[in-house]
């Protein structure tokens, strides 16, 4: 099994989706890409899974056996915590503290409305037991375990039906001993329990946050491990030599192993693969500053991307009791790749609020009933029937012409929500869903890089997905940004990623103090562990231990602070005497980091660390595409005209229709101009210029 | 852009815009301020005001009274020095408990916004700073032991910061650097702002920010009319009695409703109090009662100043709600935080359904200081204990989460990692919340003993101690809050007392009030309840009239 790959093998990837099922064949060699995608078969994965890998390897020529590696991203682990299909499980604490998951963060996430719903937690209290033992902040042992009471706790939760156990003991972050002795324990005296102890899944200081990211992956752990397994076994007997490997939110792909040890890991498998596929097009067209717009059918996502690298956290959060609010899911120690997301699809329901106003989402239509022009029963007006309206898309081209699209149906709608209401015509509704719409991709767009420091103006938007490419050029317009990318094949942007992503391990330990007080060789020795450990995990999945780099951050923060932020750490000296120099050079390093976030850094004197991080990948497996998408060329570039609205200010506009798939690379023009996929169409500005780069993707100055 | 006021596409870009404006300028304080108080508790707000001094946006971050109260503190602000004799570059200031939110530590900067020299709106910001001098117990007689107190000033003029002013404050606060600090990042927030509203209008063409107000302040008053008209018409009235500092005192309103009008008077309430600082400006009982009425009404809607204009707030001079000067008010949320149980209590006889119970607030704090923590420097901690929230129709209260704060504790392991204190246990009192058909959420027990090898010094602020959380429409009231020494001796609990080595303190969170009689909760909630060990067999068969299993 190997997750390095030589310059001429075929890579796979495949993206189970919520609605679709996405694939994506690479021939490295020659930089070919094919792409593919099928309805998900939600009763079984698998059967959308296999006949769209054979579907694709037929079309490219290969066999099963010709794939140098299948790598997969999937929504299992999410659709198991959000629809509560996971095992059952229970949780084991320190004695005192069998209250850490209901209590939470004891907050609020709506100011106002004491009616506000919190998910339940995956472990009733009826199903968490408590153990004698305590270990110290410092990890001194205070009270030694007492095994009978972890054993009572075990009987009694086998007795209760429990398939699966998460143990978080106090401090364990820093000690793991006693966390152990109840692994092995279990191991041994109740081999039907899967265990998951806090120390392995996530060493890091805050216990109700590593309570819930234990609890989470016990809950998803044996039915991940089984769905691994028989994926493996049928891709072995269709020929296929490897074992199957699979995306990790941190955007990198992993073996089977890991994730069947840390499934919870496969959460943001899917967007994490998309946006990992936005940085490796930033990379390739050498764009510094990159922002990753997608818009789907329900939702829109932004992504920061610097020098090729998009910005990552180390917490998410996941079964939302209301989607689009922060604090209102269970949150989970993990690194991912950072996704803004906005409740704003092309699906979403434009309506007049309370106050009279125009809003647009969070409902959104879904796939069914779908937008009014769908004709399958939806009578809301949606963003896509907006754009059919305004003349952005066309009713006869949609999905390359296999779906029709009921203008009239959009036209009555948007007439009878938003028109009528608003006393406006047809078109001027429509706008105003266009503009609102917007609005709130350039909102959430201006607080990030508040939040952030950035200048987005300085950024290049790369779009993807169904709705983004037609909503862009006035998204960017708005944030100032000057220049739009629009890829070749972002209609399965998250299996290119898959095919593309480098393997990589993090791996995280809290250890808490002052900087000045700190004992550095501990810290050298704690990186020396992970690293080694780091470089098993990539090596034994196939990485070349000379071709890993490796990446060190701290979490720092000014003493009485409540969050810290991340310092890289990378070149210095831990494992010398010189602790002055280290100090000195951890502080430089955090106070440049601070000012770079919030300004400038504060003149006080005491820091504190608090979680070590290693970050290790291996190489990048190549990505030279060719220019051509094969089997997708269109005799001619220029279709139509169409007429079409772009705002008050130009009013209608004949419009150039062209097939992207008749544009050659170094070909250009003037807006306004709509460049139709099969997914989608690409809109560009009245008084924006177009151009095809050397790999067919499309670039738009503003 | 062609601007039509009457157009609910334009106002709805405009507001947002305005609303991203400020949120904007609250990143800036946040990344600016030194004080760990805007940070980490989010304790600041961020205004966009008209040329009237009329609320156009309020930042989304932030606390939800400041966005009532700073367009009342910046007309406030304007009638000590009038706009007339405003020039760019001017920068206003106060931190008067008597214009700002009831208490010194809250520093209110306002800036004109000029463009093409003429004013076009102003930009208001306020945050908890980090110090003001003073004493830090909340044990004072007069204002004037709480801190250094400055009246609206120009901070600068023209552009030149007054430096006498700045030197005074220098001089009169623990961590200067800290609260000039702060200072400067309140004026570079409404610099943003002032900024970016010139940027709008220049991309928008719009020069006058007062048709925008009104039609927007215009909207959302019509909704809370709205809201107010579906409560039958009446009068309403509640006494609520809290623990008080020396003595209990007794906060009562009357709330009248006709029509789309409500008025509130608070006839009735016990006087100021001295000592002790819980005493309750106007500005802030105001804000207090229409935050409460948001919440019971229409959470929901987005909202400006244009709410506060149904509603008449009255309440005595010299009243506990309406403090005159120079009465303490450092602690002022010990009594504020009754006001939504006071506003919900009195609606429950117009509008039970839409209520809550009494919450267990306000928020018990225990702060904890001593010469050595794990690095050898001194420390002090403040330990919070949440409470139940109160039910209300159709649910129970969530345990230990804070309500009308949104503060609640830190992790466990991270007050262990910071100061040398070991918290034995953190846990749910069963039976603590009021039951009721809807159940009240549960306070917790929290034990905390001294690590140290030496004496350190635990200091209380606590109510609800003889007074519990009350139920709703037959709902029973939520245990009481408590504090021991080593489990058992008494400790004051508005006051101070000393941990020997090994001492522990035993804190008692109360519950939240319970919702309908208890003998109505339905016999597969009170199974989960007894399953999940919130409520004992003993309760159930007592107080539920459950058959013994």
């Amino acid at each position: 099994m190997s997750t390095n790959t030589n310059t001429g093998d075929i890579v796979l990837g495949v993206d189970i989706g919520g609605t679709f099922t996405d694939f994506a064949l690479l021939k490295q060699a020659s930089g070919e890409l094919y792409i593919g995608k099928q309805l998900t078969t939600p009763d079984d994965p698998g059967r959308a899974f296999l006949e769209g890998v054979g579907e694709l390897c037929k079309r490219a020529g290969v066999a099963y056996a010709d794939l140098a590696r299948i790598s997969h991203a999937t929504t299992l682990v999410t659709n198991a915590i959000i629809e509560r299909k996971g095992c059952v499980t229970g949780l084991i604490m320190t004695e005192g503290f069998r209250d850490v998951l209901v209590m939470g963060r004891e907050s609020r996430y709506d100011h106002y409305d004491y009616r506000f719903e919190r998910p339940d937690p995956i472990v009733p209290r009826s199903l968490t037991r408590e153990v004698s033992e305590r270990m110290a902040w410092n990890g001194e042992v205070l009270q030694t375990i007492d095994l009978d009471s972890a054993r009572r706790a075990l009987t009694e939760l086998a007795a209760a039906g429990v398939a699966s156990v998460a143990v978080c003991l106090l401090h364990a972050y820093r000690n793991a001993a006693h966390e152990q002795v109840i692994r092995d324990l279990a191991a041994r005296e109740f081999p039907q329990i899967d265990c998951t102890i806090s120390s392995e899944v996530a060493p890091e200081l805050r216990e109700y946050e590593r309570a819930s990211t234990t609890v989470l992956n016990a809950y998803v752990r044996p039915g991940v491990k089984n769905y691994l397994s028989q994926l493996d076994a049928v891709l072995a007997a269709r020929g296929y030599r490897k074992h199957v490997h699979v995306m990790l939110s941190n955007g990198g792909i992993s073996s089977v192993d890991i994730a069947q040890q840390i499934p919870i890991q496969l959460i943001e498998s899917g967007p994490a693969a998309g946006a990992l596929a936005a940085a490796r097009y930033a990379e390739l067209l050498g764009i510094e500053h990159a922002l990753a717009f997608d818009m789907g059918g329900t939702t829109a996502k932004l992504c920061c991307i610097e020098n090729g690298q998009p910005f990552h956290a180390n917490i998410f959060e996941t079964a939302r009791a209301m989607r689009f609010r922060r604090g209102s899911g269970l949150p989970v120690l993990i690194p991912v790749i950072e996704l803004i997301e906005i409740g704003a699809g092309g699906g979403s329901i434009a309506h007049i609020d309370t106050l009279g106003l125009l809003k647009v989402g969070p409902h959104s239509a879904g796939a069914a009933p779908g937008p009014a022009a769908y004709g399958r029963g939806g009578t809301k007006p949606t963003v896509t029937d907006a754009d059919l309206v305004l003349g952005f898309v066309d009713p006869a081209g949609f999905l390359g012409g296999d779906m029709t699209l009921d203008a009239a149906a959009a036209k009555n709608a948007i007439d009878e929500s938003v028109g009528v209401p608003l006393a406006k015509t047809t078109v001027e509704a429509a706008w105003g869903i266009f503009a609102v719409v917007n609005e709130a991709m350039v909102a959430a767009g201006k607080r990030y890089a508040a939040e952030r420091a950035l200048d987005i103006r300085t950024f290049t938007l790369i779009t993807f997905g169904g709705a983004a490419p037609i909503h862009a050029w006035q998204v960017a317009k708005i944030l100032g940004i000057r220049r739009i990318v629009y890829p070749l094949g972002a209609g399965a942007t998250s299996a290119v990623g898959l095919c593309i992503a480098p393997p990589v391990i993090n791996l995280s330990r809290s250890y808490v103090g002052p900087l000045d007080v700190l004992d550095w060789s501990r810290v050298g020795a704690m990186y020396a562990e992970m690293e080694a450990r780091a470089n098993a995990m990539l090596e034994a999945a196939g990485a070349r231990i000379d071709e890993i780099t490796i990446e060190r951050s701290v979490d720092i923060r000014y003493s009485g602070q409540g969050y810290e932020i991340e310092v890289p750490v990378s070149g210095i000296d831990f494992t010398g005497g010189d602790r002055a120099a280290a100090l000195q050079q951890v502080t430089a390093r955090f106070e440049t980091a601070y000012a770079r976030q919030f300004g400038r850094a504060l003149s006080i004197a005491a820091t504190e660390a608090i979680t070590w991080r290693v970050r290790a990948a291996g190489k990048k497996p190549p990505f030279n595409l060719s220019p051509q998408l094969p089997g997708k060329i269109d005799a001619t570039a220029r279709k139509a005209s169409r007429r079409v609205y772009f705002g008050p200010q130009h009013g209608h506009v004949d419009c150039a229709v062209y097939s992207r798939y008749g544009l050659t690379p170094g070909e250009s023009g003037a807006g306004p101009a709509l460049i139709e996929e099969r997914e989608t169409t690409v809109v560009i500005a009245p008084d924006a210029k177009w151009s095809v780069d050397a790999y067919s993707n499309l670039v738009v100055d503003l | 852009m062609q601007i039509s006021l009457d157009d609910p596409v334009t106002l709805e870009i405009l507001w947002e815009r305005c609303i991203s404006i400020v949120d904007e300028a609250a990143h800036t304080l946040v990344r600016a301020a030194f004080s760990t108080v805007a940070r980490e508790s989010n304790d600041f707000g961020c205004a966009l005001c008209d040329s009237d001094g009329t609320g156009i946006g309020y930042t989304t971050r932030g606390t939800p009274r400041m966005g009532i109260i700073l367009p009342r503190t910046i007309r406030a602000i304007l009638e000590r020095i009038p706009p007339q004799t405003l020039q760019p570059g001017d920068v206003l200031f106060t931190n008067d408990p008597w214009f700002g939110s009831g208490h010194l530590p809250d520093f209110y900067i306002t800036m004109p916004i000029f463009r093409a020299g003429r004013l076009v709106g102003f930009a208001g910001a306020c945050s908890h700073v980090a110090d003001v001098g003073g004493s830090t117990v909340p044990d004072a007689r007069q204002v004037y032991e709480e801190g250094i107190c400055f009246p609206p000033v120009k901070l600068f003029r023209a552009g030149e910061p007054d430096a006498m002013l700045f030197a005074i404050l220098e001089k009169n606060v623990r961590v200067s650097e800290q609260v000039i600090g702060d200072l400067n990042a309140l004026i570079a927030s409404c610099r943003t702002s002032a900024s970016e509203l010139v940027r709008l209008m220049d991309e928008t063409g719009i020069d006058d920010w007062r048709p925008l107000s009104r039609a927007l302040n215009a909207r959302t008053e019509a909704v809370f009319r709205r809201a107010i008209e579906k409560i039958p018409d009446g009068t309403y009235s509640s006494t609520v009695e809290a623990d008080g500092f020396k003595s209990p005192v007794t906060l009562q309103c009357t709330i009248k409703v006709s029509g789309s009008e409500i008025e509130i008077d608070c006839a009735g309430t016990s006087p100021q109090v001295s000592p002790g600082g819980i005493n309750v400006v106007y500005n802030f009982t105001h804000s207090a009662f229409i935050y409460a009425l948001k919440c019971i009404l229409d959470p929901h809607t987005p909202y400006n100043e244009g709410i506060t204009r149904p509603v008449n707030v009255f309440a005595p001079p010299g009243c506990i709600l309406n403090a005159q000067f120079p009465a303490p008010v450092f602690a002022r949320n010990q009594t504020a935080h009754y006001i939504p149980t006071l506003t919900m209590d009195a609606m429950s006889k117009a509008i039970p359904e839409r209520v809550m119970a009494a919450c267990g607030s306000p928020t018990n704090r225990t702060v904890f200081a001593g010469a050595h923590g794990h690095d050898g420097r001194p420390f002090s901690f403040m330990m919070i204990s949440s409470g139940g929230m109160g039910a209300c129709d159709g649910k129970d209260g969530y345990s230990c989460t804070p309500y009308p704060s949104n503060s609640g504790s830190p992790p466990v392991e991270v007050i262990e990692s910071v100061v040398p204190l070991t918290i034995k246990r953190k846990a749910l009192r069963a039976d603590s919340g009021g039951a009721g058909e809807f159940r009240g959420g549960l306070g917790i027990e929290l034990v905390v003993e001294n690590s140290t090898g030496e004496v350190i010094t635990a200091s209380s602020r606590m109510d609800r101690v003889t007074h519990p959380p009350r139920g709703l429409s037959g709902g029973g009231d939520a245990d009481t809050a408590g504090i021991w020494l080593d489990g058992v001796k008494a400790f004051p609990p508005k006051g101070r007392g000393e941990l020997g080595p090994g001492q522990f303190l035993k804190i008692h969170s109360p519950g939240g009030g319970g919702f309908g009689p208890p003998q109505q909760r339905s016999p597969a909630k009170l199974k989960k309840d007894l399953v999940e060990g919130l409520v004992t067999e003993q309760a159930a068969r007592k107080i539920y009239g459950a058959e013994s299993q």
